[in-house]
């Protein structure tokens, strides 16, 4: 009994301790799990591969530091995916952070990896303020509020905006969201009411807001936090920083489970003395 | 010496190595040869992170520095990306040819309204804001009405509206039907015109369940979505021991470790005494 | 009242209408009118972010002047904020013969503002937000109880996602029938009842922002005018 009654008194330090060596540990001796996919990520992939070579892609890039090791590795496993297909990939934000985040993914992908030419095969727009307003507005006209990219030079000389005018001109978009504005605001503002086909990768957090429009076939699936990115990596079997990351996912999870477990019996042997 | 002076002299030595860290950018030394970023990155990494033992000197001034210059960057990427471009460059196209829009003076009337969301922090005229405050509420309200019209309540209630028997699948039959119960009971469960008894208060127990399937759902992919986190900066720490960054990051971990430390005995020996 | 009330009220009125007619009315001039209203709202929003700078100064200020708890910080935030605003709109950091433009140097890798982004604000924000993994394991240990039959459909939920989700509770299974797997439960929970539960919650959302957004434009609804309309 006064086993359970030390474990329930447990300092919150130690929890801390365990969770940190729990995650640090795998990451410096990688078990090498077997990444399994699910149906949804399958959609995503599907979805891609479908499309035609030189088909245009709007890919919007909603999130920042603070999310960046969840949606990072679905970004880049994206890109490859998109280029391997040979389409023309326009970049966006509708965060702030985002201009910064699609700078890495097109740097190291697109520019590093396929050698790919800025402006003909692909081009960072960067961020514009306003959320929804930004959609709503270049689902109408693009180039009122996007006149330059981010090196500064204008739309109107890049051959891989000519014929885009409003965002119904893109083939398919591709929201990577890790919150608000994001990939809600895309289904209601861009895809629904123009039905322009859309895919999106969301931290884990904002899945269940997002499931609902991939079920009523209003997106075509949805890669779900770190593990979604995996799963993608593997399909387009690339696999590179989440798939190294899921042993330590894997591990952490079945801490916190064990800790709920631990958790739950102490409480469950105190109410019974108690009683 | 008493804790405010301890607190400023700390300061101080912060304040100078932020001077130097701004001097080293400003004359061009390599960042990257030194690592130099690296060390700052791993000292507020573990600034923050030091919090999980307790409240300190390292935590409180990483957190102040990210809203001061969480603000800072704010304002200059908003403005560079909308008021450099789409308004001076609508106003005055001659001096911001680089916007690439013609001139539109009808853009004076958001610079007008901007203006008066300013005037919020002068109480006299503050009420003024109300009139841009008026703008965005009133654009917000016609975007949204129409757009969750359409996809949150209409596409939705037609994805629920599935056949309950699928000859030859059970499976789907099962699920289909437990789909349109759990929607439908959960949204009586919402309903609160009405007193939750009798075969209403059945339904919006069952609606519970289905409720609480989704947020336990909710709690799963919380817990999966900090723990990637987690992972994505015990990486940066990783990285950031490698001999080529100077160890920053084991440095900094060792540094710190013993500050807290020596802290925490200080803090024993005073409440002894005491 | 006139001005204070009436005109805000109007605004919304106008504003919203033509924001929601042009969903049904698609055409000229409409749509002009949409373009360049959205654009408005982009311009005004970024108003509200200085405005929301100018708040931190002057509650930071007043903090120091009222020599608040922790006072000493207040300086912290203040220096860092107009060393990134200067940051922000100079290109120090870069030569000025690179033809970089002011304002393209926030992209550019050599400016201090580029700099200060990946090396203060990037590790900041991040570790702020991966530190809740620590208090996210701490409340699964302390404060999740089966006290019931909801709180226990919770975890017993929240536990076969978490686990079926990732690679470890494949192999916890691997031994059991395909469709007894942790992989093939948890999608099941996924599409089935979590599905109804976050249908029933977005069209309870999509309800009431329906109501509110017509109570607004109706002007029946006038909170956004603060306490003393």
């Amino acid at each position: 009994m006064k086993f359970w009654e030390f474990i329930g008194s447990l300092d919150r330090r130690i929890i801390f301790l365990i969770i940190g060596l729990a995650v640090f540990i795998p990451l410096l001796a990688p078990l090498k799990l077997p990444v399994i996919t699910t149906p949804t990520t399958e959609d995503v992939y599907n979805a891609i591969d479908s499309l035609e070579a030189g088909s245009k892609v709007l890919v919007s890039f909603e999130y920042g530091p603070s999310t960046q090791p969840e949606i990072e590795p679905m970004a880049i496993a994206l890109a490859r995916h998109l280029f391997r297909k040979k389409c023309e990939v326009v970049g966006m934000a509708l965060w702030p952070d985002g201009q910064f985040m699609s700078t890495l993914v097109f740097d190291r992908i697109a520019d590093k990896e396929f050698g790919l030419t800025w402006g003909k095969e692909y081009v960072n727009l960067g961020f514009r303020p306003g959320g929804e307003a930004v959609i709503k507005g270049i689902a109408r006209e693009f180039r009122a509020n996007y006149t330059q990219d981010v090196r500064g030079n204008s739309v109107n000389d890049l051959p891989i905006m000519e014929g885009v005018y409003s965002v119904k001109d893109f083939d398919f978009i591709f929201s990577l969201s890790a919150g608000y504005p994001g990939t809600v605001e895309w289904v209601l503002y861009a895809a629904d009411p123009y039905k322009i086909p859309m895919s999106s990768g969301t931290t884990a957090i904002q899945v269940n807001e997002v499931i609902p429009y991939v079920k009523g076939g209003q997106i075509y699936g949805i890669l779900a936090g770190m593990s979604g990115a995996a799963e993608y990596e593997t399909l387009i079997a690339t696999p590179d920083d989440a798939t190294k990351f899921m042993d330590a996912q894997s591990i952490a999870h079945l801490l916190i489970v064990v800790f709920i477990v631990v958790g739950n019996i102490s409480y469950i042997v105190q109410r019974r003395k108690q009683n | 010496m008493s804790r405010d002076v301890w607190i400023l002299v700390s300061l101080g030595l912060v304040a100078a190595l932020t001077a130097v860290t701004i001097g080293f950018i400003s004359w061009g030394v390599s960042n990257h040869a030194i690592g130099f970023g690296f060390w700052i990155g791993s000292l507020l990494t573990l600034g923050i992170f030091s919090y999980l033992y307790k409240d300190n000197a390292f935590y409180k001034f990483s957190e102040h520095l990210f809203v001061g210059v969480s603000a800072s960057y704010w304002i200059a990427t908003y403005y560079w990306t909308q008021i450099d471009t789409n308004l001076w460059g609508r106003l005055f196209p001659a001096q911001f040819p680089h916007a690439g829009h013609q001139q539109n003076l009808f853009y004076v009337i958001p610079l007008i309204l901007g203006l008066f969301m300013l005037a919020r922090m002068i109480p006299s005229i503050g009420w003024i804001s109300r009139w841009s405050l008026a703008f965005i509420v009133g654009l917000y309200a016609g975007l949204r009405l129409y757009g969750f019209l359409q996809s949150n309540i209409m596409e939705q209630t037609r994805d629920s509206l599935r056949p309950l028997y699928i000859p030859g699948s059970f499976v789907d039959s099962l699920n289909n039907t437990l789909i349109v119960v759990g929607v439908i009971c959960a949204l009586l469960y919402f309903f609160f015109s009405r007193e939750h008894t009798g075969a209403f208060g059945v339904a919006s127990r069952v609606g519970i369940f289905f409720l609480m399937i989704s947020f336990g759902a909710s709690f799963g992919f919380a817990v999966m979505g900090r723990i990637s986190l987690l992972i994505g900066r015990f990486n940066y720490l990783i990285q950031a021991s490698d001999a080529s960054t100077g160890y920053a990051s084991a440095v900094v971990t060792a540094g710190m470790v013993l500050l807290l430390g020596i802290g925490a005995l200080r803090s024993r020996g005073d409440t002894q005494e005491a | 009242m006139f001005w204070k009330t009436q005109i805000p009220v109007f605004i919304v009125f106008v504003v919203g209408m033509l924001t929601l007619l042009q969903w049904f009315i698609p055409h000229y001039p409409l749509n002009q009118i949409q373009v360049h209203m959205t654009q408005w709202f982009d311009i005004i929003a970024v108003f509200a972010i200085v405005l929301g700078g100018l708040n931190l100064l002057k509650l930071q200020f007043a903090k120091i002047t009222a020599r608040q708890k922790d006072w000493q910080y207040a300086l912290v935030t203040i220096v860092s904020f107009f060393v990134m605003l200067v940051f922000g709109f100079t290109r120090m950091g870069l030569s000025p013969d690179d033809g970089v433009r002011l304002g393209s140097h926030l992209q550019q890798e050599g400016s201090n503002f580029h700099w200060m982004f990946f090396n203060v604000f990037t590790p900041l924000s991040s570790t702020m937000f991966a530190l809740l993994a620590f208090f996210v394991a701490s409340a699964s240990y302390r404060a999740f109880r089966i006290r019931n039959a909801e709180a226990t459909l919770l975890l017993v939920a929240g536990i076969i996602l978490m686990l079926g989700r990732v690679p470890i509770g494949h192999l916890l299974t691997a031994w059991a029938p395909s469709y007894l797997q942790l992989p093939a439960i948890q999608e099941w929970i996924y599409s089935v009842p979590n599905l109804a539960g976050a249908r029933a919650i977005m069209i309870g959302i999509g309800l009431g922002m329906v109501a509110t957004s017509l109570r607004f434009i109706l002007g029946i609804e006038k909170s956004f005018l603060g306490g003393d309309e």
